[in-house]
Order: structure tokens, then C-alpha cells, then sequence
């Protein structure tokens, strides 16, 4: 039996008891503020001797050696630059200290740097650097390795990956996961624990940030879709502070108390972090001595991953759709842009093949003039920081293929592996390695087999060799090969067969590349649609389609309701139903509401697209552009500022009707001019954000919602000084200066501006607002306060009217 | 974090939709949304955080003097305000941070405000949130650094140029960070750019 059968053995038996802080025993024993615990320890090491004895003789199975931080980066920071020297030295002192009283894991920690695409540190520059740490563990004498503290998903994979490329020695993972569930990273317990699992990890969990009572929940989510034991390494409650020192608020009986229920929720190896000590390893010792863990429920899983989501592939559930988008074939534009190296197309295709209802995205740069091996793993980059949709890489590159898996923040699925010899076990291997799933291609031999016999042959055989490298059914998705009806016209049925047997028989899931079987006709949309429901009849699980295709997507949406799989019809009926709400366009369709009615109704609902054609309608109808504007347009937008300051609209709602009066009464303005009627101003303002101050988006609204209610404005941008303002106010002889500032400092050279206008003479009435403005503020200095748009309408009214007055 | 600012060059944080829809002025159970609506503004959501790249920077600094008038840090830097002092009671030492969205959305908002205000204000709701938002990020990964010696970080934060901490602050905060590494510029009226940036200071609690 080797060490990780062994660890494995002990995990099977009883809860694995680990360690506690490291780090504050050390500052108890009078380790000072700002050094490194690392350098700290090995120039002090019967201290640390002291702290690892203590967790022994309390009861921890496993010892962490004090090599959180001895990682080149963080030791470069107090000037030690070997770090293979420093975690030979710890592992090996915490090796002698345990001697064969404990199990010791070398421990690693994050690199205080974030890797690439979601930081600036090359993959493998942090696999190198985890790679030097794990060889001097090893050096070391260490029984295991623990990867802890993570919060940085890809640099928890270079960790990992580091230390399987160094040795085969069981391996922990925890990562730690903030109030809402997720690292800061972004990714939630589930989709670790499916990434880190399949990537290897011996054992994966959580500690450090959250108590036990925050903790459970984690482990309990992780539970159902955990192939392999559960850790929990919680801190001794929150931190509190008392005379200006910080303390955690857990006794070490009430820590222990929730073993129990780490237990229940499917922990298999507990200790504690931050603010722990022997007490409370020695209370927990205690309680899981009679707790009897539960194992793994699961032995494998169907489940692709991101760094923020999992995909789970599951008997019964609705049809999973992968994305066929990213693909250059037939699309120049991608083609120019991946001859050029960019990926803005990728990455707009990812999200609106998600937004459409792709689960998956499958990605796929295969064209001439470019080199897959370079541009696969950069597109992949790009669209882990695109979307948390899983992926699906799809190349028949080698090469390519393994570079794009090995920096992919997740569990992919590859695109594919066949029957064909020569690739076959090289493929293979490289999806074992990485921990991917895969599409079983059924090709052998060079050729296509036109009949599902032949298919479900190269299907089993392939599976055989798959086992070998340790992967089972629910790792594999057969791809059932759709073939052209227009070539073969039994080609759909060979393909609705293997989807059956594969569904019913073999026990597997199934994809179909859709689109292929309508290949050389015309309406296609129609027969890949029917082919999709026909698939979902026999079993189908998954299709690789455009999610654009409305057809397809709603065929899926009704397939799914028929196979039962979309319980009480919900999703479909959800979707229907939101699609029910989408308002008439005002234009051409109540014939019956008079033209005077429909543009007071497009200018409420802020209808931008009909206004000028029911417009132009009333004109052509004879009404004049002054009726127009006062009896319908004017009240209208009144309306509107009246629902704003109910609440009842907000300010997208405001503004698409003030930018519907606004085309209406662009369109109008020439014939009120031809009319005698002129544009009729009520009053010119002068607006300016000012000197200091660069926000103007407040402004903009302003003098929108006063031209749209008659006013002439004069807008003179932002960051404003006083001397073009006075140069305006001489040039304009504005009825009112309107001044805007969003911040408490800038908002103080309003008051600057007032004064130096009324130097210079400049009698108008002053307007001023912005989020920090108040109405004391304004009355001080001698201006008028509008806190909005809406406002600054009635305000500049009034203004204007007590000028006149 | 301690011997110098710690640059992040990609931050990635949740959209705070809670807080975008209150900044545009939303009421729940009172502001009506159709369907139609609902869907405009997830797409412009969606466009928004896409162009948002958000960046930052971090660096914690011992506290050498905390008075009335303000406090100055280990380095001799002062920061004259009262409010700001008040909140580092009891702490000993800060968090420095600041935050960028990127100018791309910037540019998008400028380009749609000609024609599209209604989206525009939408995607400047966004940007100004999912900065503020990664504020709260670095205040998190500080605090995941700090447990580890039994030190937290306070709650609360503060900015230059709101309350009684002068713009001037500002020029400190970019030095002391280094914010150009995150592709922030600082004009001579110490306003940064692009618009969507923020620094703030917050309190580090705990052992001496």
C-alpha cells in the first residue's frame, strides 16, 4: 500500500484531524509584527518546534509545515531569494518534530500575485515557482501536500499542477470563500471542487475567512458532486476588537462543537485557521472521536466548469446547448481579427451565445494563415475573462489541444478523441492529465460508418482504451455523427439509433453536431430543428447549434417540456410569458386611436423608433406644429416628469421619453418657424460643470429635460472655468447660469463662480445641483437648488417668471 | 501589500445590480418595468460590464500620528481631515486603495450620450458601481491577508474630495500607489481620469 492509499485508509476510518494557526501561535510565543513567519521560524526553530509539538500532544493527525509563504515572490520581499533551501529546512524540522507521531503536509500558499488572464503572472512562471517550493518539501520528508488559503482558482491549478509534474503524493486543496459564497476570485465551492478534483486533488475543501457556522454550509454544497474526501479548516470564529487588539471570539468547546456538524454536512478531515489553537485541536480531537465520516457519495461526475461556473450534465434534465459560434469558417470578419491576434469578436459571440441560451461554448480557431497552437490558448483567455460559460475545445492539434488545456481555468470538454490509432492514446493521456472531458468521436480506420452498428463498435472499443486512463462513463459524451439527409436519407435515423443506445444501453450522454444534417438544403432551420426534438425523443443530452436560431431554441424549449425534463412546463412558460410583455409599438397598429394620442403615448413610453412617422401623420393630417408641441408633446413629457417624482419611472424611463419629445420636436421646429409661430424659447440657460470637476452625465439629463420643455440651452461642457463662464454669460445674456458639481471640494467653486460673476457684473439668477449639492448650500451662496431634471424645470420657471414678474 | 502598493490588474467582482438600479433612481414595488424595458437594460448591463475593466491598487501603511486635525502616516504623509481621523480611531494603520473602470466604457458612454442618453446613464450607473464594487473587493483581500496576523480592516472607507479630505489628497493617494501602473493619469486639478476611478482610504485594526 503506498502513503496515499494509506492517508486514504485513515480518511475511511475517522475524521483526519489537522492542525491550527500557524501564524498567531508563533506571534503569542513573541514573533513580531511584519516579519516574515518563514525566516522567523528558522532562525527561532525550537519555537516552531514548540508550536508543532503542541497540535501533536493536542491530537492533530496532520502538521502543516510553516512554509505558507516560502515562496520565491513573498521571500523576495525580506530579501531571501532560496526558496527550495527554506522549505527543505521547515518541512524537514517539522519532519523530525512529528517523527512518527503525525503525518506532516508541506504547505503552500498564494503567491500575492494573480495569473493569468485574471493577473499579470505567467502560468507557468507560477507553476515554476510552485514547482521550486514542492521539490524542497519533498527534499523535505513531507508525507503529503496541503494548497491552501487560495482565492485565485488558475493559481490553484498552477499549484496543483506543479506538484503532480513534481511527484505522485497526495495532494489537499482548500480555497477560501468570502460572505457571499465565492472567492474573490469569483468562484463559487461547486465549480473548485469539480475543477480541482478532476485536475487531481486528493482532497479539496475550504478554510480560513469564515467561522464554522459560515463554513458548513460550503462543505454541504460540495458534498453531493465530491469524488473525493472534504476538508474544513474554519477560524475560530470572527474577529473582534477589544483595546485595540484584535481577538477571536470562539472558545475552543464551542469550535468543537460544530464538528458534528461538519460531519453531517460530509466533511472527511477537519482542523482549524486563523485564531485557533492546541485548546481548540485538542476540544476537536475529542468530538470527532466518535464521528464516523461519510465517504465520497459519488465516484464520478458529469460536470464541465469555469472559474465561476459548473455545467452538470444530467439523465432527465433539459437539453444542454453548446454554442457553435466561435468557429472562423464562413465569417471573414472573425478570420481578419484572428489573423490579427485580437478577439473582440470572440469574446461578443460568447456572450450573446449565452444570452440566447448556450450553456457551453464551444471554441474552435482552425483556419489557415494562423497558428492554432498560438491563438487556441489565447482565445481561451479571452473568454475566461468573457463569460463563466464552460468550454469546449475544439481542435484536432495536439499541440494546441494541450496548450489550451493546461491554462484553462476549469474543467473542459475536448472536441474531440476518435477511434483513430495514431491520436488516440496520445489524446487520451493529455484528457487524464488534465482532467477533461471528452466527445468520443466514433471514427476509426479513416472512415465515416454510415450505420449506428458500426458506430456503437468504435464507441465501445475507444471506452475500453478511456479506462485504462482511469476514466468512466460519466467522463465521455458520445457524439451519435450526423450526416447529411440530403446525401444519405437514412443518415438520421443511423444517428436517432446511436442516440438510443447510447441513452438506454451503453449508458452514456450524447451530442450531435445539429446543423449537419440539413447540410446541401434550403430552410434548414426548419430540419435541424425537428432533428433536435426527434434527438430529445431518443435520449439526446446535448447539441452543438447556434442559440441565435429562434427556431431551434424554442424547438429545444417544447422538446424539453415533452421529454419531461422541463417540469410543470416552467422555464417554458416563463420565457413565453416574458415575451407576451413586450409592449405594441405605438405606430400602425391601434388604427383606431387618433394620431394626437399616439404621439403623447410613444413620448410616455419613450417609443424613440415610432415617434417621427406618427409625427409626420399629424403633420400630413393638417395639425400644426404649434398644437402639436403645446397641447400634446409638452403635457406629455410633464406626465413623465410627474411618474418621476412618483418613482414610477426612473431615469432610463425619464430620458427615453425626453429623447422621444426631443426627435418629435427636432422634426417639428422647421415648420413651427415656417408657421410664425418660431421655436417660442421661454428662457436661455447657460449649463457648465464646474472648474475642477469632469462629471457631466448629470448636466446632460438637465439640459435635455429643458429643452425638451422650451428652453434654449447653452451648454458649455464640463471642468469650466470662471473666466470662460463670465466670457459666455457676456456673450449669451443668459436668463439663468445653471452650474453643476459632484464632489464636496469641486462643489465649493460654485460658490467661487457666483462671486466672481457678480464682480464682473453678471446679474442673472444662478441654478445650481449635483449629488453633493444640498438646498442649504445653494441658498448660502445665493443660487436656486434642482436636485434633477425634472426639477430644474420647474425651477427655471419660476426663476424666469420672477424676472418677468 | 506592507513594503509597497500591490497592483491588480484584472478585479472581477459581481454586478451590483441592487445598487445600479438604485442609483437610477429605481423604488421597488413603486418603479414599473416591462418585460421590454427589463430586457434594454440587461443588454446595456451586460454591454457595460463588458467594457468595464476594472484595476486597481493597494498598500497598507503603519499610522506614525492620529490627531484632531488629521492623520500622518508612517511616511510623513498628512491627511488634513477631521471626518477621516474620526474614522481611524483606534487603528494602526490604513488601507490605501484605489480603483479604475477602464476608459473603454468611458468612451462608450461619451459615444452614446450623442443619441443615447437613456443608455448612456444606464452604462454610467455601471461603471460608477462596479468601481465602487472594487473598492470593496480590495477591501476583502486585504482583510483575508490581515486575519492571518490578527488584523482587520475597518468597514467604512473614505475618498478625497467628499466630506473635509481636499482634492489635494488625491496627489498623495495616486504617489503613494502608484496608479499610473493601472493606467490612471492625475491632471493638474487632481481630478483622475479615466472619470470612473476612485481612491479611498480605509483603517487597519489589530496587533501593534
Amino acid at each position: 500500500m503506498n502513503r496515499r492509499q494509506k492517508i486514504l485508509q485513515r480518511i475511511r476510518r475517522g475524521v483526519l484531524v489537522l492542525d491550527g494557526a500557524t501564524g498567531t501561535e508563533l506571534q503569542a510565543r513573541g514573533m513580531p509584527q511584519g516579519v516574515s513567519p518563514e525566516v522567523y521560524a528558522l532562525n527561532n526553530p525550537g519555537t516552531i518546534r514548540d508550536v508543532h509539538r503542541s497540535y501533536l500532544d493536542a491530537g492533530a493527525d496532520v502538521i502543516y509545515s510553516c512554509t505558507f509563504g516560502a515562496n520565491r515572490f513573498k521571500l523576495a520581499q525580506y530579501g531571501v531569494f532560496d526558496a527550495y533551501d527554506m522549505n527543505l529546512r521547515l518541512a524537514a524540522l517539522a519532519r523530525k518534530t512529528c517523527g512518527a507521531m503525525g503525518l506532516v503536509a508541506g504547505d503552500i500558499g498564494p503567491t500575492g500575485r494573480f495569473v493569468e488572464p485574471f493577473g499579470d503572472l505567467g502560468f507557468e512562471d507560477a507553476v515554476a515557482c510552485y514547482r521550486e517550493q514542492v521539490q524542497g518539501l519533498l527534499a523535505g520528508g513531507v508525507d503529503l501536500i496541503v494548497i491552501e488559503t487560495m482565492i485565485d482558482i488558475q493559481e490553484t491549478r498552477a499549484a496543483l499542477l506543479a506538484v503532480k509534474e513534481c511527484a505522485d503524493i497526495f495532494t489537499m486543496v482548500t480555497m477560501t470563500y468570502d460572505s457571499a459564497g465565492r472567492t474573490l476570485g469569483g468562484t463559487d465551492p461547486i465549480s473548485a471542487l469539480i475543477t480541482l478534483q478532476s485536475l487531481g486533488a486528493d482532497a479539496v475543501g475550504c478554510n480560513c475567512s469564515a467561522g464554522p457556522k459560515e463554513m458548513i454550509p460550503l462543505i454541504e454544497q460540495m458534498k453531493p458532486y465530491a469524488r473525493v474526501p472534504l476538508v474544513a479548516k474554519p477560524n475560530a470564529g470572527l474577529p473582534r476588537l477589544k483595546e485595540g487588539k484584535t481577538f477571536f471570539d470562539m472558545g475552543s468547546q464551542e469550535f468543537a462543537g460544530f464538528a458534528r456538524g461538519f460531519v453531517e454536512a460530509g466533511a472527511n478531515l477537519l482542523g482549524g485557521c486563523c485564531g485557533t489553537t492546541p485548546e481548540h485541536i485538542r476540544a476537536l480531537r475529542r468530538e470527532c472521536s466518535s464521528l464516523k465520516p461519510e465517504p465520497p457519495r459519488v465516484k464520478s461526475i458529469s460536470a464541465l466548469s469555469s472559474h465561476g461556473r459548473t455545467v452538470l450534465l444530467v439523465r432527465g434534465a433539459p437539453l444542454t446547448v453548446i454554442g457553435e459560434r466561435i468557429n472562423p469558417t464562413g465569417k471573414k470578419a472573425l478570420q481578419e481579427e484572428l489573423r490579427q491576434g485580437a478577439f473582440s469578436l470572440v469574446g461578443s459571440f460568447a456572450r450573446e451565445q449565452v444570452a440566447r441560451g448556450a450553456s457551453i461554448l464551444d471554441v474552435n480557431v482552425g483556419m489557415p494563415g494562423i497558428d492554432e497552437k498560438d491563438v487556441l490558448p489565447r482565445a481561451v483567455r479571452q473568454l475566461s475573462l468573457s463569460t463563466d460559460a464552460p468550454l469546449c475545445i475544439d481542435t484536432s492539434r495536439l499541440d494546441a489541444l494541450e496548450a489550451a488545456l493546461r491554462i484553462y481555468p476549469g474543467r473542459a470538454l475536448i472536441n474531440s478523441i476518435s477511434g483513430e490509432g495514431h491520436v488516440l492514446e496520445d489524446r487520451l493521456r493529455m484528457a487524464a492529465r488534465y482532467g477533461a472531458m471528452f466527445i468520443l468521436l466514433p471514427i476509426a480506420g479513416g472512415s465515416l460508418p454510415r450505420r449506428s452498428v458500426e458506430r456503437r463498435g468504435i464507441v465501445q472499443s475507444v471506452y475500453a482504451r478511456a479506462r485504462r486512463y482511469g476514466f468512466t462513463k460519466d467522463d465521455i459524451i458520445v457524439d451519435a455523427l450526423t450526416m447529411a439527409v440530403s446525401a444519405d436519407s437514412s443518415a438520421a435515423r443511423e444517428t436517432l439509433e446511436t442516440i438510443r443506445w447510447c441513452s438506454s444501453r451503453f449508458g452514456s450522454h450524447t451530442v450531435v453536431g445539429l446543423s449537419n444534417v440539413s447540410f446541401g438544403l434550403p430552410e434548414r432551420k426548419w430540419v435541424n430543428a425537428s432533428f433536435l426534438a426527434m434527438g430529445a425523443a431518443c435520449g439526446l443530452s446535448c447539441a452543438i447549434a447556434n442559440p441565435e436560431v429562434v427556431e431551434i431554441m424554442n424547438i429545444k424549449r417544447a422538446a424539453d417540456v415533452l421529454a419531461g425534463s422541463d417540469r410543470d412546463a416552467t422555464a417554458f412558460i416563463a420565457h413565453f410569458s416574458a415575451a407576451a410583455q413586450q409592449p405594441a409599438p405605438p405606430s400602425g397598429i391601434t388604427v383606431s386611436v387618433g394620431v394626437e394620442e399616439r404621439i403623447h403615448r410613444a413620448v410616455i413610453e419613450g417609443a424613440r423608433g415610432g415617434v417621427r412617422d406618427i409625427v409626420e401623420e399629424a403633420l400630413a393630417q393638417g395639425r400644426s406644429a404649434r398644437s402639436l408641441v403645446d397641447e400634446v408633446m409638452i403635457p406629455a413629457i410633464r406626465k413623465v416628469g410627474e411618474l418621476y417624482e412618483q418613482k414610477v419611472y426612473f431615469l432610463p424611463q425619464l430620458i427615453a421619453s425626453a429623447e422621444t419629445m426631443k426627435i418629435g420636436f427636432e422634426l417639428l421646429e422647421p415648420r413651427l418657424n415656417e408657421e410664425g409661430a418660431g421655436t417660442g424659447s421661454r428662457g436661455r440657460i447657460i449649463l457648465a460643470t464646474v472648474k475642477g470637476d469632469i462629471h457631466d452625465i448629470g448636466k446632460n439629463i438637465v439640459g435635455l429635460m429643458l429643452k425638451n420643455n422650451g428652453f434654449e440651452v447653452v451648454d458649455l461642457g464640463k471642468d469650466v472655468d470662471h473666466d470662460a463662464l463670465i466670457a459666455a454669460a457676456r456673450e449669451h445674456d443668459p436668463d439663468i447660469v445653471g452650474l453643476s458639481a459632484l464632489m464636496t471640494t469641486t462643489m465649493m467653486s460654485m460658490q467661487e463662480a457666483v462671486a466672481r460673476m457678480r464682480d464682473a457684473g453678471i446679474a442673472c439668477a444662478v441654478m445650481v445641483g449635483g449629488a453633493v449639492v444640498t438646498r442649504d448650500f445653494a441658498e448660502s451662496i445665493g443660487a436656486a437648488y434642482a436636485q434633477d431634471g425634472v426639477e430644474a424645470v420647474r425651477v427655471s420657471e419660476g426663476l424666469i417668471a420672477a424676472k418677468k414678474g | 501589500m506592507e513594503t509597497g502598493p500591490i497592483h491588480f490588474p484584472s478585479i472581477r467582482v459581481a454586478l451590483p445590480l441592487k445598487q445600479i438600479y438604485a442609483r437610477l433612481g429605481y423604488a421597488r414595488g413603486v418603479t414599473e418595468v416591462d418585460a421590454g424595458e427589463q430586457e434594454r437594460l440587461a443588454r446595456a448591463m451586460g454591454d457595460a460590464a463588458a467594457l468595464v475593466a476594472l484595476r486597481g491598487a493597494a498598500r497598507i501603511m503603519g499610522i506614525a500620528e492620529l490627531g484632531d486635525a488629521g492623520v500622518c502616516l508612517e511616511d510623513g504623509t498628512v491627511f488634513p481631515s477631521r471626518a477621516l481621523a474620526c474614522m481611524l480611531s483606534g487603528c494602526t494603520g490604513v488601507l490605501l486603495m484605489g480603483a479604475t473602470a477602464g476608459q473603454a466604457v468611458m468612451d462608450e458612454i461619451a459615444a452614446c450620450s450623442r443619441d443615447n442618453l437613456a443608455r448612456a446613464v444606464v452604462l454610467d450607473a455601471v461603471a460608477s458601481e462596479m468601481t465602487d464594487a472594487a473598492l470593496g473587493w480590495i477591501m476583502d483581500y486585504a482583510g483575508q491577508i490581515l486575519i492571518r496576523s490578527a488584523r482587520r480592516v475597518t468597514k467604512k472607507r473614505f475618498s478625497a474630495g467628499y466630506g473635509d479630505l481636499a482634492l489635494d489628497s488625491q496627489e498623495a493617494m495616486y504617489e503613494l500607489l502608484r496608479l499610473d501602473a493601472v493606467g490612471i493619469t492625475l491632471t493638474p486639478s487632481r481630478i483622475m481620469v479615466p472619470e470612473k476611478s476612485v481612491t479611498a482610504i480605509a483603517g487597519v485594526l489589530g496587533m501593534v
